[in-house]
């Protein structure tokens, strides 16, 4: 026989064997290449912010606000201009590079905001929107509406009914 | 002619001449692979340049080619797991020969890449074209012997087989 099993096998192992130096080197080299999973790369697009940062992106009108909680906390009170898109709303779809929420189809930036530090649903829009095609950075406001609302920022309550 | 015909029978079978020459091509891919181990981005921009691999797997390459060169030219300098060394070289050269041609075909001209010292001070340029093409397949040549052959010369493999056949 032209080729034996063993001599396969060999060169499979020289092969791993190679591979398992040349990945562990690439960790540790200075010029390594950094291989990471493709839902770790979306993350890199999310920037945390903070309230006064915000502020200066809603005065300069550089950013569209998302508001990522549910419908009943966005009506005591939000930010103003921010538009209410619960993180697992249905409202939220792509289409034909059209997104279904019109504010993310111009150039605006989106911020995404929730009640406080703890609240992960800003965190869970913004990952959502990545997922469905999101190509540009999205901004969390990491403390929320309530960082928002202790520094007197602007905000708008709806009229209870 | 028959003393030139046993020669090279004897060249296929394995002796000292076959042994120089696995020992030469073992140099050339160490004195390949080891440059490309310190800059893999720039390894992977020439890989890149080839257009035979997908974008995505272009890093993968960049990583694990180097290595193989090296793990292969170690191996066939000292000798050791011969035949399935030379099965990846003969894989490895048959796929640079098929990186190289199907660029010419494609009537393009760059770099080679195959020998990068720029990291080592030095540079070596060489445009892919029929040299190149003539240099693998000689590398090719070599290997296939090598894989063919039933004796190796100053090397582990036969120093292992010497120290079975005593133990029998």
């Amino acid at each position: 026989m032209f080729l034996k099993f063993s001599t396969a096998y060999e060169a499979f192992i020289i092969i791993f064997i190679a591979g398992l130096i040349g990945f562990t080197v690439n960790i540790f080299h200075p010029k390594g290449y950094v291989l990471a999973p493709r839902f770790e790369l979306g993350k890199r697009n999310i920037v945390q912010i903070s309230a006064d940062e915000a502020k200066a992106k809603l005065e300069t009108g550089s950013a569209v606000f998302l508001d990522a909680r549910d419908e009943d906390e966005y009506n005591v009170g939000h930010i103003r201009t921010s538009i209410n898109v619960p993180f697992d709303s249905e409202k939220l779809s792509y289409n034909t590079n059209t997104w279904s929420i019109a504010e993310l189809n111009g150039p605006k930036e989106p911020v995404v905001y929730c009640g406080g530090v703890s609240c992960g649903a800003s965190q869970r829009l913004a990952e959502r929107l990545i997922a469905l095609g999101y190509a540009r950075h999205i901004y969390v406001i990491t403390r929320g509406y309530s960082e928002w609302e202790e520094r007197g920022y602007p905000v708008e309550r709806q009229e209870v009914r | 002619m028959g003393i030139l015909k046993a020669y090279c029978s004897d060249f296929l079978y394995g002796n000292k001449i076959t042994s120089v020459f696995r020992i030469l091509v073992g140099v050339l891919l160490l004195f390949a692979g080891i440059p490309k181990i310190f800059d893999p981005p720039a390894f992977g921009a020439v890989i890149m340049q080839y257009e035979i691999i997908p974008g995505p797997l272009v890093p993968y390459a960049a990583i694990l080619l180097p290595y193989i060169e090296i793990l292969i030219g170690m191996n066939l300098v000292i000798g050791f797991r011969l035949k399935a060394t030379s099965l990846i070289g003969m894989t490895l050269m048959a796929a640079f020969i098929y990186g190289i041609a199907i660029n010419l075909y494609r009537g393009r001209t760059f770099d080679c890449g195959c020998f990068n010292f720029e990291t080592l001070g030095f540079i070596i340029s060489e445009e892919i074209g029929p040299l190149s093409i003539v240099r693998n397949a000689v590398m090719l040549f070599v290997f296939f012997v090598l894989f063919r052959a039933h004796r190796y010369r100053f090397s582990v493999d036969g120093l292992l087989d010497k120290m079975h056949l005593k133990n029998i």
